[in-house]
């Protein structure tokens, strides 16, 4: 990998500025004024928060509403308040009180009340709505949303679920106001973007940007710093690094990541900004279809396992940003992951691979003795046509010869989601919360909807069901380590190649911002200030 | 032998254009035809280090993933020769066919038919092979249909116009009137008379051809992005624009070199064999 | 008057059957928006997914037969209804009236400098022909057919961002709203697509003031003794522009529609590049109208061009 000893070292080097800024930033007093610009990298096109799912919509109006509870923006592993003050657990774990913050107006002058959260979540866990992101984390869960008085909701919960606040916290949560969803119906134009969050919506160019503008009546007081928001509509990677080497964006803290060379480029063009690499909560995974052959039979799962060069795909297709071999990533779930070292050495993510690329080819050969032929997919999107390529190198070594057939977006979706294919060498899925039951309840178990491959063990189904269920954070652990070294001795049909990172890069002007450990939450800016 | 070679001479001296267009779509052809030879390495060989500048090693340097762009480029010459003859053969034969038949059948069959081009010429071209990719499916052979069904309508327009003019030809009518059938007409006299036209049309459309061909990679439907594609090296060139343009630079002068040679030798073509097209060199 | 009869009532019929090609080819292609929208997240269970995608399926009525989607298509554009786009949910006129001028205005552009170019150039070229200036004409317009829209676009952006430290525009400003950074984002587009234009134009002015120059007509007036410039300009010239025109309006009615490409290059929200977009998103409603939109300006141009090329030469005989 070639890269310029002295920007590699400055990368170095703007890690550790970013962390001392960080630490001498505490002292300083916040200014107000000023307008953060950043961008989106695509047209959100439709804005309902409840309803979708591309972050592109969750950029556009996360600063518009607020949730009953949130991520701390000051620490973003850690659950504050929000609209909700306080709130309670019964001794079962299965009804949860939350007791709302009184006098919160709606951005159109409107009284916030108990009603306005019982709609926002009748409408979102109505079987008949579709809502894949909060929905999909709460109706598995959530038995009822009642409104008891003006200023307090109380959740009934199917069962005493550890992920709950964590999920209710999500920025896909958020709580809309019932007269605007009587209105209008549902949130998808920008004159139902009414919230009661730090920015008030203010205005959307299609194609071009959205701006928001600072709230006044904001209910936390002396908040937001910022006079106001805009974020650039910019797609394609060349348009936005040179939007960012112009200055014109002072973040970059979104989907895609800038790659290696993007952010050796932007450190040599600009001084007064710090690059960072963080991970995004996103894992890189290869998918077998165990539902027809060859991939069928779990030898030849596993051989595909044991051929994978995960930490040569890291290396060269994510330019070292990523962790190998890794089923939960220590740096999103802390101790709930299995420790790096133990997974390390697993057979398929041991190097040198010698033993088993061999064992790999012997397996093959049991059952194809000639090599075995097939078709690998792959989408066109991002670099996944190139990771594609080293996959196919790879097996190449093992006797499976692979051909590939690339599918533009949405054909490929439509062709994963019916299960007709036979390997996809690389697609990625995006945590939605911060719990490592997500991996497995959208992955791996037989139902979950990211189950491309339709592999069904019910082991793993069992153990993750307990583990959503229990409410001791040690036996969770244990759980889900059971689980975890179940699925690496397995031969599973998706492959955890990589949780994959990036570069990112902040103007030093913005202070108070600091990335959440999601790509979808704390994109509020509520305690974001510039420097002058 | 000594009668070609004066034959190739007096060409030159009458069309020089012409003459530098065929050297350049010669070396094409031997490039594309000697690409394992040529090629240092294989055009899918990520073995080497990514990104890498113009050296002795990699004369064009290497692409994001470690491919020899050299390769790619001299494996691109084959990809883009076989889909744009392929497609053009296919496209201008068909159209050919269409538009004599439909000249010569005439009536309600013929309007019909014309109407038909008149459709699908009215759609804006790269939509239309868009769509087309993207109902079949991403592979060569499914650029090469796309590719025909673009270049029909317009073959078989230009093809029927010049039918309908050879019918009123004083040959043609003492034919018929003599007796001849009329499938011995179209065979005897009207498919030879075309033939320059044929040629005319297909020397031209390669060049379009490799052109929608490069489009519809860069727009992300053309055929499969590990192949050498000169117009997926533009696209993936375009990323990485700034730390490394010898990524789009060198496909796109393959492309440009290639149009460049096919216009030129397709005008000198035109010139010679046809005067009545001549929009061009004169 | 046959003629122009003619014309006109085969309009209609291509128009439509272009409208029914795109209808029919768009569901052929894998993957709609209820697809898309379930499938894109995977995040429920399979189950519900399959049930959703029926749901979305049946409000946007895609569970009906192709025909009759298309007569309900047909009978709303009449009234100019184009539907609602599945992507944007709002009006597709809406989309259109933002889009349109947008691609009007890169087109008229791009034509204006185009022929400011291209036909001082063809006559030099016609003019002082086989001298050192008409091998250079010659040339430059092969070289500017030569050299792709797509490579010609990336080489520009590549020397502007490289040696002017340019910036493709974060927010496109309209000509009401700035008229002097409105042509300051849109000349680069403009000139690239000018450039490539302008070959065949040169080159066919060149050759139709070759060969009238040497028509009869010509010989007549020269033998009236008027001055050598007054016989080129005013008779040759102007018959000699009819298949510029006729090329030019082919061209019009394809830039009017917007090139995707250097839509897309220079970040240029016109209808091009919302187009390419659409038919990504299955946005049938969208991509229906806007193709409708183009085919129509496509073949009125044409139209328009033929009358006139009927009207001015009338020693111009039509099958």
């Amino acid at each position: 990998m070639r890269a310029l000893p002295s920007v590699r070292s400055a990368l170095a080097l703007a890690c550790v500025i970013v962390l001392e800024a960080a630490g001498a930033a505490a002292q300083e007093k916040p200014r107000y004024g000023g307008v953060l610009t950043w961008f989106d990298y695509g047209d959100p096109g439709r804005l309902d928060v409840h309803a979708e799912s591309p972050l592109v919509v969750q950029q556009a109006t996360a600063g518009v509403y607020s949730g009953l509870i949130q991520y701390d923006p000051d620490d973003p592993s850690k659950i504050v308040p929000d609209l909700a003050e306080r709130w309670t657990v019964s001794p079962d774990g299965r009804t949860y009180t939350f007791h709302l913050r009184k006098g919160v107006k709606w951005h159109d002058g409107q009284p916030f009340s108990a009603a306005d959260v019982k709609a926002s979540f009748d409408r979102i866990l109505n079987p008949d709505f579709k809502s894949p992101k909060c929905g999909a984390a709460l109706k598995p869960m959530v038995a009822s949303v009642e409104a008891i008085g003006p200023s307090t909701v109380q959740f009934r919960l199917k069962f005493a679920a550890a992920p709950f606040l964590g999920n209710v916290a999500s920025s896909w949560c958020r709580v809309a106001a019932k007269h605007i969803l009587e209105k209008y119906g549902d949130l998808n134009t920008p004159e139902a973007q009414i919230g009661t969050g730090p920015f008030r919506f203010k205005r959307y160019e299609r194609g071009n940007l959205i701006e928001w503008e600072k709230n006044k009546d904001y209910f936390v007081r002396g908040l937001p710093y910022l006079d106001g928001v805009r974020q650039y509509i910019l797609v394609g990677g060349p348009t936005q690094l040179a939007a960012a080497k112009a200055g014109r964006i002072m973040l970059w803290d979104a989907w895609p990541p800038m790659k290696r060379t993007q952010a050796e480029e932007l450190q040599r063009a600009r001084t007064d900004v710090d690059i960072y690499q963080a991970s995004i909560n996103t894992i890189f995974l290869l998918y077998m279809n165990a539902q027809k052959p060859p991939f069928g039979n779990p030898d030849l799962r596993r051989a595909v396992s044991l051929a994978l060069d995960r930490q040569e795909l890291v290396a060269k297709a994510l330019e070292g940003a990523g962790v190998p071999c890794a089923l939960l990533d220590p740096k999103l779930v802390g101790d709930f992951a299995l420790p790096l070292e133990e997974v390390q050495k697993l057979p398929g993510c041991r190097q040198p691979k010698d033993a088993d690329l061999a064992e790999a080819k012997k397996l093959v050969e049991k059952h194809h003795p000639s090599g075995l032929d097939i078709e690998v997919a792959v989408r066109t999107v991002g670099n996944y046509v190139d990771r594609a390529q080293l996959v196919l190198a790879q097996l190449r070594k093992v006797g499976i010869r692979a051909s590939l057939k690339s599918y533009e977006s949405a054909a490929g979706y439509a062709a994963f989601g019916k299960g007709d294919f036979t390997l996809i060498a690389a697609q990625d899925r995006s945590m939605d919360t911060p719990d490592p039951e997500s991996l497995f309840s959208v992955i791996y178990s037989t139902n979950a909807g990211s189950n491309y491959g339709r592999w069904s063990d019910p082991k793993v189904d069992e153990l993750a069901e307990r583990a959503l269920k229990e409410p001791s954070r040690d036996k969770r652990k244990q759980l889900y380590w059971e689980l975890q070294r179940h699925i690496f001795a397995g031969a599973p049909a998706a492959v955890p190649v990589a949780w994959v990172e990036g570069w990112f890069f902040r103007d030093r002007k913005v202070m108070g911002y600091k990335p959440a450990l999601t790509t979808y939450d704390n994109n509020t800016f509520m305690k974001v200030w510039l420097r002058e | 032998m000594r009668g070609a070679l004066s034959g190739l001479g007096r060409f030159a001296a009458r069309q020089p254009l012409g003459a530098v267009g065929a050297v350049l779509v010669l070396i094409l052809i031997a490039t594309a035809m000697l690409a394992p030879r040529l090629a240092p390495h294989g055009p899918k060989e990520a073995a080497f280090a990514p990104y890498l500048p113009p050296s002795a090693e990699f004369p064009l340097g290497t692409d994001q993933i470690g491919r020899d762009v050299l390769s790619r480029v001299i494996w691109g010459a084959r990809l883009s020769l076989y889909v744009g003859l392929a497609s053009v053969v296919f496209g201008v034969t068909l159209g050919w066919l269409w538009g004599v038949v439909s000249a010569y059948v005439g009536g309600v069959a013929d309007t019909a038919s014309q109407r038909v081009v008149d459709a699908l010429m009215a759609l804006p071209p790269i939509i239309l092979a868009l769509s087309l990719m993207a109902a079949l499916g991403q592979s060569v052979n499914n650029v090469i249909l796309a590719l025909t069904i673009l270049l029909t309508p317009t073959a078989s327009r230009t093809l029927r116009s010049l039918a309908l003019s050879i019918r009123e030809s004083p040959y043609v009518e003492a034919a018929r009137a003599v007796g001849c059938p009329t499938w011995r007409v179209i065979a005897l006299h009207v498919l030879p008379n075309t033939f320059a036209t044929y040629i005319v049309l297909v020397t031209v459309n390669v060049s379009y051809a490799i052109v929608v061909e490069a489009s519809l990679s860069f727009l992300g439907l053309g055929a499969p992005p590990d192949e050498p594609s000169w117009g997926a090296m533009l696209t993936a060139g375009t990323q990485a624009m700034e730390p490394a343009p010898w990524m789009f630079m060198f496909p796109g002068l393959a492309i440009s070199l290639t149009v460049f040679g096919l216009n030129l030798l397709g005008d000198a073509v035109r010139d010679l064999t046809d005067p009545h097209l001549r929009g061009g060199l004169g | 008057m046959r003629y122009v009869a003619r014309r006109l009532l085969l309009f209609v019929p291509t128009l439509l059957g272009a409208s029914i090609l795109i209808f029919v080819l768009l569901r052929l292609v894998p993957g709609d928006i209820a697809e898309i929208l379930v499938y894109q997240t995977g995040s429920e269970a399979s189950v519900i997914q399959q049930r959703q995608i029926g749901q979305i399926r049946a409000e946007l009525g895609l569970d009906r037969p192709v025909a009759v989607q298309y007569v309900e298509w047909l009978g709303a554009a009449v009234r100019g209804d184009f539907g609602r786009s599945y992507m944007q949910q709002r009006p597709v006129a809406d989309i259109l009236r933002e889009r349109v001028p947008r691609s009007l205005e890169l087109a008229l552009l791009t034509i204006t400098l185009a022929f400011l170019w291209a036909v001082p150039l063809g006559v030099v070229s016609a003019v002082r022909q086989n001298t050192w200036a008409d091998y250079l004409v010659r040339v430059l317009s092969i070289s500017g057919l030569s050299l792709p829209i797509f490579f010609t676009g990336v080489l520009v952006l590549y020397l502007l961002v490289r040696l002017f430290g340019w910036l493709p525009p974060l927010e496109f400003v309209s000509f009401t709203v700035s008229p002097l950074e409105n042509l300051k984002q849109l000349i680069w587009p403009a000139l690239v697509q000018a450039y490539y234009i302008s070959a065949p134009i040169t080159r066919l002015t060149r050759s139709q003031l070759l060969e009238v120059v040497r028509q009869d007509y010509v010989r007549t007036a020269r033998a009236k003794g008027l001055g050598e410039r007054r016989v080129v300009y005013r008779h040759a010239l102007a018959n000699s522009l009819l298949p510029v025109v006729t090329f030019a309006g082919w061209w019009g009615g394809r830039l009017l529609g917007g090139i995707v490409i250097v839509e897309i290059i220079f970040s240029v929200p016109g209808m091009g590049s919302a187009l390419a977009a659409a038919v990504a998103q299955r946005d049938y409603p969208t991509v229906q109208a806007m193709v409708f939109v183009m085919a129509l300006v496509f073949l009125t141009l044409n139209l328009l061009v033929d009358l006139l090329y009927a009207w001015l030469d009338p020693r111009i005989k039509y099958t």
